[in-house]
């Protein structure tokens, strides 16, 4: 196992086995999303008390929890890279962001369209939606940091030490959110929390939070691909590879 | 025989050292230091002219106001932390110096917040009056800026380690520090908010003292690796 | 459930429905640009290899 990760940090080895892994994570995503968004739209049953406007929860959770994990991603493998300097890491958090950030806006929109039934504003500064829209200033920050160093390495290895320090920071702004949030509402129910939640309502929202995670990793395999050949300007291997492509 | 063999001055020493001198150009340079200070003054002006001159409704909004206008302040102040030292060379020579580059910029915060944060603290007050804040709240006031402004610089020190190499990064500087200080904002000026209402605020207070220990212990990491990245050529 | 009442929704369609297109439009997005991404690196990979290759052999070439 040990081995197989070693080589894994090799780039034509990567470059070839995340580009053969894709393929068996995009088509079973695909599936299980068709599968998820028909159990969600036609089969569970309607709410009793958001009715069937609650079925937005189906793509607005998933949003929401991969927008988190992507970041958490992003921040392990960046501190892998800086903390073992293996040069894939860093690719691999390179490539993170830009998901993670699209994420994390679907989570804001659909949220807000959610809101605007259940609350009649299109904006609420509940504790989630406040966190998430702090979250992005975080994956932005994050690009915007990177964007502004021309060395790959040096852009590297200071948007590692953001990363890190922005998944540090993340429970506790999600604590501080919540806890300015609750001075207001005194004993809170998050708004936007899933109705109480019965079997034949859980298992699409499953489905669809392993559908987009599945879908999440397809995608982290193009754009992985796309940074290790940008890494690797005048490797030798690339010939072969890029012919084959 | 003597041996002549130079000793090197202690780690205390050498922290000493550190913040003496940068004390001693803060006075050469006073006027950088009264910078900041003006501007949060200046920004706290304009919340009444822009809203209402009315007190009530000031004081509703006083701590806000105070607490926003010394995060910003603060950032500012931040282009005098490292900028000068990484220019000259200075910093090269504290990254090659074998020292633990973490407590040496440590100490220059610390320093730095004695300058531009504590000045903050202190003036506080005469601006919440303006605002029509009561005079019972002061202590709570103080007691919040000064563990708040503490934080503060220590993650806009982390954040200046990672920009200070980058042309014109005061505004990348602002976007990278602004989401992580949230937090001590909140904890920060609601405590103030629930001392107006006569509410008990021992627990943001104890938030605020946590995050400043937090900040402290791991912080110092953080910029060290960020300005070594930064200085490297 | 007819068709009638999945476009509906009971009165929220426009809400459900245009949160999922929103989602199925950023989902598709992300993997246009990826593989857009992935593209654009392939093509410049080329052409400096190209590049590379043309100079090598005027290089090696006897003079």
């Amino acid at each position: 196992m040990w081995l197989w990760f070693h080589k894994l940090s090799s780039p034509p080895y990567a470059y070839r086995t995340v580009g053969l892994m894709r393929p068996w994570l995009f088509w079973p995503a695909i599936l299980l999303m068709i599968v998820g968004a028909f159990g969600g739209l036609v089969l569970a049953p309607e709410d009793y008390q958001q009715k069937d406007a609650f079925r937005i929860i189906y793509v607005h959770v998933p949003s929401a929890s991969l927008s988190l994990m992507v970041y958490v991603v992003m921040a392990v493998a960046a501190a892998v890279g800086v903390i073992w300097r293996i040069k894939l890491a860093h690719a691999v958090a390179a490539a993170c962001a830009p998901i993670g950030a699209w994420f994390t806006v679907a989570t804001l929109v659909t949220g807000s369209i959610y809101g605007k039934p259940m609350w009649g504003t299109w904006w609420e500064w509940d504790p989630r939606l406040t966190s998430e829209l702090i979250l992005l200033f975080l994956y932005l920050g994050y690009m915007a940091l990177r964007a502004s160093f021309d060395d790959t390495q040096r852009a590297d290895r200071a948007s590692a030490i953001l990363a890190i320090v922005g998944v540090v920071n993340v429970p506790i702004v999600k604590y501080s959110v919540v806890w300015w949030n609750s001075l207001h509402q005194g004993p809170s129910i998050s708004k936007l929390a899933a109705p109480s939640i019965e079997g034949s309502m859980l298992w699409p929202l499953l489905t669809m939070m392993l559908a987009f995670i599945l879908y999440f990793g397809a995608v982290l395999c193009d754009r992985l691909r796309g940074e290790i050949l940008r890494r690797e300007r005048n490797a030798s291997w690339l010939s072969e590879s890029i012919a084959s492509s | 025989m003597q041996s002549s063999v130079p000793t090197t001055p202690g780690l205390g020493n050498i922290l000493m050292l550190v913040m003496a001198r940068d004390l001693r150009l803060a006075v050469r340079h006073w006027d950088q230091v009264l910078q900041p200070l003006m501007f949060f003054v200046i920004v706290t002006t304009l919340f009444p002219l822009a809203i209402s001159p009315a007190l009530d409704e000031l004081r509703r909004i006083a701590p806000g106001v105070l607490w926003v206008a010394a995060m910003l302040a603060s950032l500012l102040a931040l282009e005098s932390l490292f900028r000068p030292d990484v220019e000259d060379g200075t910093m090269e020579q504290w990254v090659l110096s074998g020292q633990p580059l973490s407590l040496l910029l440590l100490a220059k915060t610390a320093t730095h917040w004695l300058l531009t944060g504590l000045p903050l603290v202190l003036m506080a007050p005469i601006v919440g009056t303006a605002l029509g804040m009561p005079q019972s709240v002061w202590p709570v006031l103080a007691a919040t800026l000064a563990l708040g402004t503490g934080s503060l610089s220590i993650l806009g020190a982390i954040g200046a380690a990672l920009t200070v190499s980058v042309r014109r990064g005061s505004v990348l500087l602002a976007l990278l520090v602004l989401p992580l200080e949230m937090p001590v904002l909140i904890f920060g000026a609601r405590a103030v908010d629930l001392a107006m209402h006569g509410e008990p605020v021992a627990g943001p207070l104890n938030l605020l003292v946590a995050l400043l220990l937090f900040f402290v212990s791991l912080g110092p990491f953080a910029m060290a690796a960020a300005m070594r990245i930064s200085v490297e050529s | 459930m007819n068709l009638r009442d999945v476009l509906d929704m009971g009165d929220y369609g426009v809400y459900v429905w245009s949160c999922y297109g929103l989602v199925l439009a950023v989902l598709v997005l992300n993997v246009w640009l990826g593989k857009r991404s992935l593209a654009e690196q392939v093509l410049s990979a080329r052409r400096r290899l190209k590049i590379a290759d043309s100079t090598n052999s005027e290089s090696s070439s006897p003079s």
